[in-house]
């Protein structure tokens, strides 16, 4: 119940973060407190990677932040697809700024936004860097703070320390906004 | 993005079984295919009835004249089209090519369109590597024309580009082209004037050129060409092009129906237990498929101009336009299997990622076992040393500082203020591939006269045919490609360099960790792309978008190689 909870909340925050941190997107770097976090080499990279947001739960983390970059996995045809026609990305994750942490370590987890599914990435090394695949169009990275070393198919246990959706997160239903406000959402489907 | 969030329109991706081709109330600009008419007149595409159409588009119509094939001829009394046809060649030898106006029947409706000797596809063309032959073309559509012989590394005088290396060969007249096979693999020829309509009514075909070494392959049961295609119809019959330039300028023109070979229920039989080389060819005007044998093994064994390094096992093959991969196929258990393009669709509407699968074809697996049992050779992985000699000849380039640099983008000018101002404030998500139309109303009022695609040399500032950029025969060059995500509209590129070989060193500096000479590489949204182009073939040539629409809007440059 209580990781439900957490869920819930993550899912919440990371939606209410992206409407201030969406301008952040179009920026080749990533600025916090003149810490150079992560800066992106090829230029269309700082496009789609994913600001990490911090939830400011975890001492030390108020003024943290840091970045997931998406780069496809590497495969002989230059894009990488699943069978079912998902991208494959190559998730390079980073974060700075972050002050005397002692306890547990940090945890980093890909989600659907429909929470249905997670798939484990990794711990963060002490440098706070992680790689890891994911084979999803849309998601959310998290990152949590954990007592012990998760497993595969395992789902977190700590608190969620960061948190930031793909960029294909900006889409959403158009249903009753713009020139579509006279649609009923209701018709699509949408209460 | 917005423009798309927007987009009143559904995808139409639909099995060639299931097709909707429904209208919007206040669209039905049904004029009807008269074909005995010497008039084509504009249907808007067939689009899913559940999105509501963008408010100021609904009278909307592409500024641009309309065509249809054989227009004022009777289509029954047109000669109907054939099979594709098997010209087995040996050095030296020369046929005839005749471009003419072909019955074709699709889905139980008879369509006037094109055809290379009067098949669809044209003629598969198969000779030796390190052949010659000559080809008397011969012109008789309804445009002037020519052949580009997609891949092949021949003399520039052949390479069929008009203004460049050939005037176009015009109504009933004829050229005659010389064809050298340097290279083994899978090669097609196309026309390379208003592809968009030529090709799309049925002008293409595939050459396989047959390794000297006779272990160049594993040994298979059965070979067999697979052309992909699609193409945009209605209840009425085929949505009209852009005679004096294209419409679905913007994301390319997307089909509806789907095409093996020509056809919309492709069939291929085995025994339990073949294996067999299948040649696939991506001839779509836009289209990026996700190719799936499904229930088979998938080895991947080459594609455009070589081999791969080493052979690999897969689960799909995404192909892009005007990309060949050769692979082998295995199935193991007696059924039937469908070939599917299975991708990720977007409905911006929505907002929302929706799985989809097109069957392109279906495979008939006997009880019978195979007569020549060949999966042990399939269940291993062969390294191909000539080609890792082959490249290792080029590893000293591979780091070498970047030659040219490129930038895809675009701009528009007068398209409908309904459209400029959904782009305008379009500032969401872009998809690296655009994997069906989105958005069919505001990409069919998208002409050519409004929307330029860009080749941006940022050295120079240059764009498009401005762009000359000179070589020496022997240079090996690095290109960098960067397909700018922040444009008016981003899409992914299929980029083709003509009479050249390239390598694809790495994408957003991720290695290539299988490298496979090429003619024609996907450029996604957002990516940085290496090409490494050995320049051994002397000639002024074209780099282009192979997107016919963008082609004909601009999407080309020229290069020299001297001797």
């Amino acid at each position: 119940m209580k990781s439900k909870h957490f869920l819930i909340f993550s899912l919440i925050l990371t939606i209410s973060a992206f409407g201030v941190s969406a301008s952040a997107f179009v920026s080749t770097g990533f600025d916090l407190n003149n810490e150079k976090i992560f800066t992106c080499k090829e230029p269309g990279l700082s496009y789609y990677s994913i600001d990490l947001v911090t939830t400011k739960n975890i001492p030390g983390t108020g003024q943290a932040g840091g970045k997931a970059v998406m780069k496809f996995d590497s495969s002989p045809f230059g894009i990488s697809i699943t069978k079912d026609g998902s991208y494959r990305h190559l998730l390079d994750i980073k974060l700075g700024n972050i002050k005397n942490h002692k306890k547990g370590r940090f945890v980093a987890w890909v989600t659907t936004p429909s929470l249905d599914q997670t798939k484990l990435i990794g711990s963060l090394d002490q440098e706070y860097t992680v790689s890891g695949e994911v084979s999803w169009n849309k998601y959310i990275v998290v990152i949590t703070l954990e007592v012990s070393t998760p497993e595969d198919g395992q789902i977190w246990q700590g608190p969620i320390a960061f948190r930031g959706m793909s960029r294909s997160g900006l889409m959403h239903t158009m249903a009753g906004h713009g020139p579509f406000e006279q649609e009923p959402c209701a018709k699509y489907g949408y209460y | 993005m917005f423009k798309r969030v927007l987009f009143t329109l559904f995808p139409i991706l639909f099995s060639f079984n299931s097709i909707a081709f429904s209208q919007h109330e206040h669209h039905e600009m049904g004029h009807s295919m008269d074909t005995a008419s010497d008039k084509a007149a504009w249907r808007m595409p067939p689009m899913d009835m559940e999105m509501p159409m963008l408010p100021g588009l609904h009278s909307e119509l592409p500024p641009a004249e309309p065509f249809l094939a054989g227009l004022g001829l009777n289509v029954s009394d047109l000669p109907e089209a054939v099979p594709q046809e098997t010209i087995n060649l040996a050095d030296g030898d020369t046929i005839s090519l005749q471009a003419s106006i072909i019955r074709r029947t699709i889905l139980g409706q008879d369509y006037a369109m094109y055809g290379y000797n009067g098949q669809y596809p044209g003629p598969l063309i198969r000779a030796p590597e390190g052949a010659t032959i000559v080809v008397e073309f011969n012109n008789k559509i309804e445009f002037p024309t020519t052949v580009h012989w997609h891949g092949l590394r021949l003399d520039n005088r052949f390479d069929g580009i008009p203004g460049i290396t050939q005037d176009a060969v015009e109504i009933g007249e004829s050229f005659t082209y010389e064809l050298f096979f340097r290279d083994a693999g899978i090669f097609w020829y196309h026309p390379h004037v208003l592809e968009y309509i030529q090709q799309d009514l049925g002008l293409y075909g595939n050459m396989i050129v047959d390794p000297k070494n006779k272990d160049h392959y594993s040994p298979v049961n059965r070979e067999e060409t697979l052309i992909l295609d699609d193409i945009l119809m209605d209840e009425q019959g085929l949505i009209p092009w852009g005679a004096d330039n294209p419409t679905h300028t913007l994301m390319g023109r997307f089909g509806n129906v789907m095409l093996v070979n020509g056809k919309t229920d492709y069939q291929f039989e085995v025994n339990r237990n073949d294996v067999t080389r299948f040649y696939i060819t991506n001839v779509a005007n836009t289209r990026t498929f996700n190719t799936v044998f499904e229930g088979a093994k998938i080895k991947l064994v080459g594609s455009d101009v070589s081999k791969f390094e080493r052979e690999q096992f897969i689960e799909n093959i995404p192909i892009g336009v005007a990309e060949r991969y050769i692979v082998e196929v295995l199935y193991e258990e007696p059924g039937v299997y469908p070939i599917t393009n299975s991708i990720q669709a977007i409905n911006h509407f929505r907002g929302e990622f929706y799985p989809h699968k097109d069957t392109l074809g279906t495979v008939h697996v006997s009880d019978t076992n195979t007569e020549e049992n060949y999966t042990e050779a399939f269940h291993s992985l062969r390294q191909n040393r000539d080609v890792q000699d082959d490249v290792a000849d080029f590893e000293p380039y591979f780091d070498k500082p970047v030659d040219h640099s490129l930038e895809l983008t675009l701009s528009v000018s007068g398209l409908p203020l309904a459209i400029m101002q959904s782009m305008a404030i379009d500032t969401f998500y872009v998809p690296h591939v655009e994997w069906n139309d989105t958005m069919p109303m505001m990409n069919w009022l998208s002409t050519g006269s409004q929307v330029e695609w860009i080749l941006l040399d940022p050295a120079t500032g240059k764009k498009n045919m401005d762009i000359n950029w000179n070589f020496k025969q022997g240079d090996v060059v690095k290109i960098r490609i960067f397909n700018d995500p922040k444009t008016f509209h981003p899409m992914g590129h299929p980029f083709h360099i003509h009479g050249q070989r390239h390598l694809v060193l790495s994408i957003d500096g991720v290695p290539n960790p299988n490298l496979v000479w090429k003619d024609t590489s996907i450029i996604p949204v957002g990516s940085t792309v290496d090409l490494l182009v050995e320049m051994s073939n002397p000639g002024d040539w074209m780099m282009h978008c192979h997107i016919g629409e963008h082609l004909d809007a601009g999407m080309m440059l020229g290069f020299s190689v001297e001797e």
